[in-house]
């Protein structure tokens, strides 16, 4: 199935999320020094330039920012997917983090609707969020 | 220091646009060259300057590549990575009135086209996890901030189609430009969705074509063929944190972008002839108008469906037809139109009495560039 974009294999920066997703949590980078949480995670703390962070597991809640419904696949590995629905969520935690909405046409999903995140595991390897709408 | 007024542009070449099959993206670089050149009425001898702008893929359009294939050796040279226009523009005319050049050609050629380049990349931070969420592709994060926009504001998807029918009439009236089949509204509203609320014509294409300009020094500008088009200001900005900025999709730092413009150069928005617009996507073009101040925020749907923009209309923007019609070239076609307009060459498209012209440009979601261009008396 051509449904998703599996992320590259091997890259230690963000192999902790991935591998927490794969446990059903989301997990994020913590600053250990100004305690900013940093998505995506990086070497360097934007706020306070500290190399040092934890990874924290935080709720998967947060409110729509805005989205888009992809009616065509705009990549080759997307052509079963469509037409899906891809939101901006700002999170109770803070970032603001792309994920797919679970609706269809009769649930088209509001600006600041909140959505909780559900773990879907796509393939032996990677599991994803994909968010349901509180209605 | 400043540069108003110190560099002008007498020269603009511009090549065949759509499909060039069988050329590399370097040789139709040099072709716009040649022809920048014949237009300035000049000589590879009289270039100490060459600026050259990287291909996304291939590895095209390195200065040390297309310099040695047109057989020079500038004083100054260099490329710039994703030189939009404007960018590419605004550091020639550093290199002039920093003096490591007196004559600048700039150019940018691509064969993204025939090369098969696909559009599909994600931009911005956080790239592979976009990806993996399907957020692929300008459509999708522009489909976002205009839903955004909509919700703030109001604004309908009808509203926004007159940005992609009115320059589809500007570019019915411009030779080059590819699409030129007669679009009304309801021909817009009649395309199905790509990334809703976005449609097809919101959308710019993957097209061949090269272009390039001749800026040199204002005092040798007056001995030029052709009337100078000297540059009034130039300013930049950038939002390199990315998609950890606030509201990054509605770019809100395009207005600061604007505001260094209009209070280094002292000219107002009201003052401006013409406007050019890099528009990958339409709703680039409603940002930039609100955000250079020629409606106010949340406006722009009213004031592109009153027909202001189209030919005829109080504010001509992307006169040539744009990326949505012309061609897809980084801005360089916006530049050379600029020239082609305040020089009153345009024909039946000619914006009547145009002496002033802003041309904006935007690197996704990262970095901004405005210039201001006049025919000087």
């Amino acid at each position: 199935m051509n449904s998703h974009i599996r992320p590259a294999p091997g890259d230690d920066l963000t192999a902790p999320m991935w591998t927490a997703m794969r446990e059903r949590r989301l997990s994020l980078q913590q600053c250990s020094q100004c305690s900013y949480t940093r998505f995506p995670a990086s070497e360097l703390c934007p706020e306070c330039w500290s190399r040092n962070a934890d990874w924290r597991d935080v709720e998967p809640t947060g409110t729509i920012w805005s989205y888009t419904v992809y009616e065509r696949a705009l990549h080759p590995e997307l052509k079963d997917a469509v037409p899906y629905t891809v939101a901006l969520i700002e999170l109770a935690a803070g970032p603001v983090i792309p994920g797919r909405i679970l609706c269809d046409e009769d649930s088209a999903p509001i600006i600041g609707d909140r959505v909780t995140g559900l773990f879907t595991d796509i393939d032996e390897e990677f599991t994803m969020l994909e968010w349901a709408l509180h209605r | 220091m400043s540069i108003a007024m110190k560099t002008a542009l007498v020269g603009v070449g511009t090549t065949e646009q759509g499909q060039l099959p069988g050329r590399s993206a370097n040789e139709i670089a040099a072709e716009a060259v040649q022809l920048a050149l014949a237009d300035a009425g000049l000589t590879q001898d009289d270039v100490d300057g060459l600026i050259t702008c990287r291909n996304l893929t291939g590895g095209a359009g390195i200065d040390e590549q297309i310099g040695h294939m047109l057989g020079i050796n500038p004083d100054y040279s260099a490329t710039l990575d994703y030189g939009t226009g404007n960018f590419s523009l605004h550091l020639g005319v550093m290199a002039i009135t920093a003096g490591l050049a007196n004559t600048v050609v700039l150019t940018y050629g691509t064969n993204q086209r025939s090369q098969r380049v696909g559009f599909g990349r994600t931009v911005g931070g956080g790239a592979e996890f976009a990806a993996a969420a399907g957020l692929v592709h300008v459509a999708g994060s522009a489909a976002m901030a205009f839903r955004r926009h909509q919700h703030l504001y109001g604004t309908t998807e009808e509203q926004l189609g007159w940005v992609s029918v009115s320059q589809r009439e500007w570019a019915r009236l411009n030779p080059l430009s590819i699409f030129k089949e007669k679009m009304t509204i309801d021909d817009y509203l009649s395309h199905p969705y790509v990334a809703a609320p976005l449609r097809r014509p919101d959308l710019t294409m993957i097209s061949d074509g090269g272009a390039a300009l001749v800026l040199t020094r204002a005092d040798r500008a007056k001995y030029s063929p052709k009337k100078p088009i000297h540059i009034v200001g130039i300013a930049e900005k950038t939002a390199l944190r990315a998609d950890q900025n606030a509201d990054n999709l509605m770019r809100p730092w395009l207005g600061a972008t604007a505001r260094q413009l209009w209070n280094t150069t002292g000219v107002r928005p009201s003052e401006i002839d013409a406007v050019y617009v890099q528009d990958a996507t339409s709703v680039w073009t409603l940002q930039m108008l609100e955000s250079y101040g020629f409606c106010e925020p949340g406006d722009a749907g009213p004031f592109f469906a009153a027909g202001n923009t189209r030919p005829g209309g109080s504010l001509p923007v992307n006169t040539s037809g744009g990326q949505l019609s012309e061609s897809y070239m980084w801005g360089w076609l916006n530049l050379c139109e600029s020239v082609r307009q305040l020089r009153g060459e345009c024909g039946e498209r000619q914006v009547p009495g145009a002496r002033t012209a802003l041309d904006c440009s935007s690197h996704d979601f990262l970095k901004a560039a405005a210039t201001l261009l006049t025919a000087a008396a």
